[in-house]
């Protein structure tokens, strides 16, 4: 996993693969673009969730740094393990798994031994009961599982990209991409990635600048999301979609459309056990804006 | 206990009563008729006429919550159902909408009741118990049933009148597959298998899931307006490829009531193997029989309004 200022659900995060995984390696700090804006470290309660995660088990390790970039972050948290590992499974903060979905997921490495697997995202924008479809929901659009042998490499972040031995790459042999993860063996995670005003401001900031640069719909915080995560009535959130073909902040020709719909699934226990606090933080920072 | 699903509009109302008198007569085991209401006049009628335990009647803003479904309403309409829409005087936009509901809403209401179900066309009405069909999926996790015409490359191999989707690893992922073709028109497949509305998917589906897809012919029998040249009829039966068959359904596509005492097969001639009405007395009766249910459920309507 990396980190920056991702308290979100880094806690549920971790929680929620905890006892699935042999070892967690973390590597925490800013990548340049924020390093350029005088940012060293997380300033919000990353770094003490980290520091005060229960690990009763000794699995979590945890590099504070600063990075080049994401790639190189990754780099420096592989480079954490110690433990002869089978396969990686990449996590972002705000991705949380239920048990019932990593415990498939398991099961799935066991029985067909895949050299990856795409993971379906539920993807949810501006609370806990919608998620975003379209190019969210593309197969294998969230690469997260890759077998793990002596030698390989982790050479981009994005996408994410194994270089075993010999130079075979992670595409193409028995990899289970995300539908069929999803519709066969009930694989799915929980990426809550677009619920909280500051979290969508921060990504928004980082993505337009560094990834998307003029992809991105100029005003969408301020006159689309924040004003369909403020709306109750279902119709006004649809016109508020229906204007940029869907609820994502890359302009509608890039992505296509990217709807959202109720999610009929359920939240990992993690979530659930903390379901008021994380809405009240939506409704605090909400407040503000 | 078997899951059904079914939708129409006012348009369809005649033809969605039909249908749930025609289950209730006919089916044997315990099920729950599963119908989305196109728009309120439906939801209202059916309520009143044919309330029971056996239906669950969701309202279209029910579904509009997706709006990725909602938004198919506002998408292009495909060449197919502008040529649709225009020989039934709809909008071509509300058919590509209607065809594109039929997976959407059965993968929807999959989502919620996480059960196999059972798709069927509003127009469709049976003449016999369905059991027939659940024997011959056997354990089979999809199945379809043919148009039994010779092969059209257009329309394709499969009828959507009736498709079932267990609820296990299979069925679901032909379901999601089957929508994600109909939410997103650009899809792979597009070219050569979305000329048809949501019909000539089948045919991928089939593809990608063979060793799971019963195609349910053998001893399930039902006829169609465009396959009833191709039939034999004998003693009450039908003969379909030398297989003597009990008809279970009728898919009374196209039927269009003129008055309290007439009706058409069609609404102009379109049926290429000639007028269903002139094949079999057999098929004059089940027309007959479906003309004088309609006719009943029409001033049923009427007196409710």
């Amino acid at each position: 996993m990396i980190v920056l200022n991702g308290d979100h659900v880094l806690r549920e995060s971790l929680l929620s693969i905890y006892d699935h995984v042999d070892e967690i390696v973390v590597a925490e700090g800013p990548v340049q673009y924020w390093q350029q804006r005088g940012i060293t470290t997380s300033s919000d309660l990353t770094n003490r969730i980290l520091d005060e995660f229960p690990d009763p088990d000794k699995k979590l390790r945890v590099i504070h740094s600063q990075y080049q970039e994401k790639d190189q972050q990754f780099s420096a948290a592989l480079s954490l393990m110690t433990k002869k590992a089978d396969y990686l499974l990449q996590v972002d903060s705000d991705e949380v798994w239920t048990q019932e979905s990593i415990t498939n997921l398991k099961c799935l490495l066991a029985d067909k031994r895949p050299i990856s697997v795409g993971i379906h995202s539920n993807t949810f924008v501006g609370g806990f009961d919608r998620v975003i479809t379209g190019f969210e929901e593309k197969t294998d659009n969230f690469l997260r599982v890759f077998r793990w042998e002596d030698g390989c490499e982790f050479v981009t972040h994005r996408p994410p990209t194994i270089q075993y031995r010999g130079g075979q790459m992670t595409r193409g042999k028995t990899h289970i991409d995300s539908d069929e993860a999803r519709d066969m063996y009930q694989i799915s995670m929980c990426h809550y990635s677009y619920v909280w005003p500051s979290q969508v401001k921060s990504k928004i900031e980082y993505y337009r600048s560094k990834v998307s640069m003029q992809n991105c719909i100029p005003d969408f915080y301020e006159s689309y999301w924040l004003p369909w995560t403020k709306s109750t009535d279902i119709n006004e959130k649809w016109d508020l979609e229906k204007r940029i073909l869907g609820m994502h902040e890359f302009k509608p020709d890039i992505r296509g459309p990217a709807f959202t719909k109720n999610f009929v699934g359920s939240h990992p226990s993690s979530i659930i056990d903390s379901i008021d606090e994380l809405k009240n933080r939506i409704q605090r920072e909400l407040k503000n804006e | 206990m078997r899951n059904y699903c079914a939708l129409g509009d006012t348009r369809y109302l005649p033809h969605l009563m039909c249908l749930i008198d025609s289950v209730r007569s006919n089916f044997t085991e315990e099920y729950k008729l599963h119908i989305l209401a196109l728009d309120d006049n439906v939801r209202e009628k059916i309520s009143k006429l044919r309330s029971g335990n056996d239906l669950v009647i969701y309202s279209i803003n029910q579904v509009n919550e997706d709006f990725q479904i909602r938004s198919i309403r506002y998408s292009p309409p495909s060449r197919e159902a502008i040529s649709n829409a225009h020989a039934s005087n709809k909008d071509p936009g509300f058919v590509q909408f209607c065809w594109a509901l039929a997976s959407c809403f059965t993968h929807w209401l999959m989502d919620r009741i996480k059960s196999s179900i059972t798709y069927i066309d509003a127009d469709i009405y049976f003449f016999n118990d369905i059991k027939p069909f659940y024997k011959e999926l056997g354990d089979k996790s999809i199945g379809l049933v043919r148009h039994r015409i010779p092969y059209l490359m257009s329309s394709g191999e499969f009828n959507v009148g009736i498709v079932h989707f267990e609820f296990d690893k299979f069925g679901r992922a032909a379901l999601s597959k089957w929508k994600s073709f109909l939410v997103n028109g650009q899809n792979n497949y597009a070219l050569c298998f979305g000329t048809c509305g949501d019909q000539k998917y089948l045919e991928v589906i089939y593809g990608i899931f063979r060793d799971n897809v019963a195609i349910v012919d053998e001893k399930f029998g039902h006829l169609a307006p465009w396959n009833v040249t191709q039939h034999k009829y004998e003693d009450g039966k039908i003969l379909w490829e030398d297989k003597r068959q009990e008809l279970c359904y009728f898919h009374f596509a196209h039927f269009v009531i003129e008055s309290d005492t007439s009706y058409r097969a069609s609404y102009n001639n379109e049926w290429i193997w000639g007028d269903p009405l002139k094949v079999d007395s057999f098929v004059n009766d089940c027309y007959h029989a479906y003309f004088l249910s309609m006719v009943n459920v029409k001033k049923e309507i009427e007196k409710c309004d």
